[in-house]
């Protein structure tokens, strides 16, 4: 994500006043998001297959 | 008897019945300790000194009528500051909470005074639980008691700490990425993540809902099975609380190890990510002890730490971004710098991201099912290091993530933590063991035969007090 695209994105949501007082953190967060999204495994969520739904997301069995 | 502050719960327990130790007489021994060592350590946000007194005193005259409460009648425990304690501030650390004072408390505090035990104070975290030691912030960070100069351990630091120093026998924290179990591992004591909605999180200020777990540690495994059977049951105010098909015992299983499977997750600390070499030998000798006890130990894999590491990562910083977005767009400058850029990054996640991580927990739940098949039990490293310098933020931000922890909150597995040695520096060394779900039992009874075989004994400020 580049410079502009970030500053973009923060003003989007509301960030406007951490990007004016903290601009490194928030380029940090930014860089570390798209370090997390290149580590995920998998791809993108495939069509309208049932068993892909992944909620709800902990479903805790029975004891063994 | 060994001094008070020494003993751990049931020991405790056992010397009130035989009139050697009385309520007061400890809560007044371990309150002075606090006021010698606490400036050191930074453990207690808040000791709750005179109220402790009193509620020792009221047990005492229970005692002394016959009466007892629970099995931790008399018992001071500590809090982690994110946990509700009626009429005190939750401040999680943060300047954000400074003011904020809880109605109620937590359901775990609830159960905690069922069971008689005294709530102690409030405890030193990472800001709201996530991040890391900072000294930006309105309370210093907890230290680490075999050296100060290092890190106890986060997030829950002060309960590490404490436990380890002898501030009190007993302490909640919560895991939503480690943070039981990162303590306990770099403090030398004992640190349980329960089965995922085996004990309620309702008053505990969230971080990531469906990563977050509330844990019992204290410096012995007996300790934490009487903790967990507290604060363990079902809270149908918590929508993640379930019923446990069984009652969770507060005495340990009987027995060793003889004819358990235990499964070595090798490629955690081999491969994934490289442990110090004395943290691989000290594996090397848990699964040696273990194979010596009887049981059968193999190698089984489970999908790589860093996928484990991605998927925890972006469920929490998602889940955690929504709930800090206002303060994060109204005070981002009230937040210690490494918990703002933390909390910033889920603004850069996206629901696809989220969705993907979800989808890819279900594999690793299936994964790591499919290895409880041939295995009763696993065994993993926990931390791949000792703890790093405090006072060193980027030896801290290195070794921080290497650990083998997160996978855990990914499926909800039960993991307890705890010693297997000591590193040339003097510091604690860690082992991992992970169980089915409800499975703590089990868990719990092969973590006191390993505690029982290894005896390694507690901190220098400790034995020296």
């Amino acid at each position: 994500m580049d410079r502009d695209l970030i500053e973009a994105q923060a003003r989007a949501l509301g960030l406007g006043t951490a990007l004016r007082d903290f601009p490194a953190d928030v380029a940090e967060a930014a860089a570390k998001a798209g370090a997390l999204r290149r580590a995920l495994p998998g791809a993108a969520p495939a069509a309208p297959d049932p068993a892909a739904e992944p909620f709800p997301p902990l479903r805790v069995g029975p004891a063994r | 008897m060994r001094p008070p502050h020494r003993l751990g719960a049931a020991e405790i327990a056992a010397a009130y019945d035989s009139g050697a130790l009385t309520p007061t007489r400890l809560v007044g021994h371990l309150l002075e300790r606090i006021a010698a060592l606490d400036p050191r350590l930074n453990a207690f946000i808040r000791v709750e000194g005179e109220a402790a007194l009193a509620a020792a005193a009221v047990a005492e005259g229970e005692l002394r009528a016959g009466r007892r409460r629970g099995p931790l009648h008399g018992i001071p425990v500590g809090i982690k500051d994110i946990i509700d304690v009626a009429g005190l501030p939750t401040t999680c650390h943060s300047r954000l909470r400074l003011g904020d004072v809880a109605a109620a408390d937590a359901a775990v505090v609830e159960r905690l005074r069922a069971a008689g035990a005294i709530p102690f104070g409030k405890l030193s975290t990472h800001e709201f639980a996530i991040g890391g030691p900072a000294f930006d912030l309105p309370f210093p960070p907890a230290r680490n008691p075999w050296n100060t100069a290092h890190h106890p351990g986060g997030s829950s630091s002060g309960s590490g700490a404490g436990l380890a120093a002898g501030l009190f026998p007993l302490a909640l924290g919560t895991d939503t990425g480690g943070s039981v179990r990162n303590p306990a591992s770099q403090c030398g004591v004992v640190g349980l993540k329960p089965t995922y909605g085996l004990v309620s999180r309702r008053g505990v200020f969230p971080l990531a809902w469906t990563l977050d777990h509330v844990g019992p540690m204290a410096r012995d495994v007996a300790g934490v099975a009487l903790l967990l059977a507290a604060i363990a049951g079902h809270d149908p105010l918590d929508p993640g609380s379930v019923a446990p098909p069984a009652a969770v015992p507060a005495a340990l299983p009987a027995g060793g190890v003889r004819g358990l499977r235990v499964g070595f997750v090798r490629h955690f600390h081999e491969t994934d990510l490289p442990a110090d070499a004395e943290v691989a030998a000290a594996l090397e000798a848990v699964a040696g002890w273990l194979r010596q006890a009887g049981a059968s130990v193999r190698d089984v894999s489970l999908p790589p730490l860093g996928e484990f590491a991605a998927v925890n990562r972006v469920l929490l910083h998602a889940e955690a971004f929504a709930l800090h977005a206002p303060w994060l767009r109204g005070r981002p400058g009230d937040y210690a710098r490494i918990t703002r850029t933390a909390l910033l990054t889920g603004a850069f996640l996206t629901a696809e991201d989220y969705v993907r991580a979800q989808r890819a927990r279900g594999r690793m739940i299936a994964a790591v099912e499919a290895a409880f098949g041939e295995a009763d039990l696993l065994l993993t490293a926990s931390s791949m290091h000792a703890s790093a310098p405090i006072d060193d933020a980027a030896e801290v931000a290195r070794t921080y993530p290497r650990q083998a922890r997160t996978p855990f909150n990914v499926t909800g597995h039960p993991a307890v933590a705890m010693m297997a040695g000591l590193s040339a520096g003097g510091l604690p060394l860690s082992v991992q063991f992970v169980a089915p779900y409800f499975a703590e039992a089990r868990l719990l009874g092969v973590a006191a035969a390993y505690e029982r075989a290894a005896a390694w004994g507690g901190c220098p400020m400790l034995e020296a007090g």
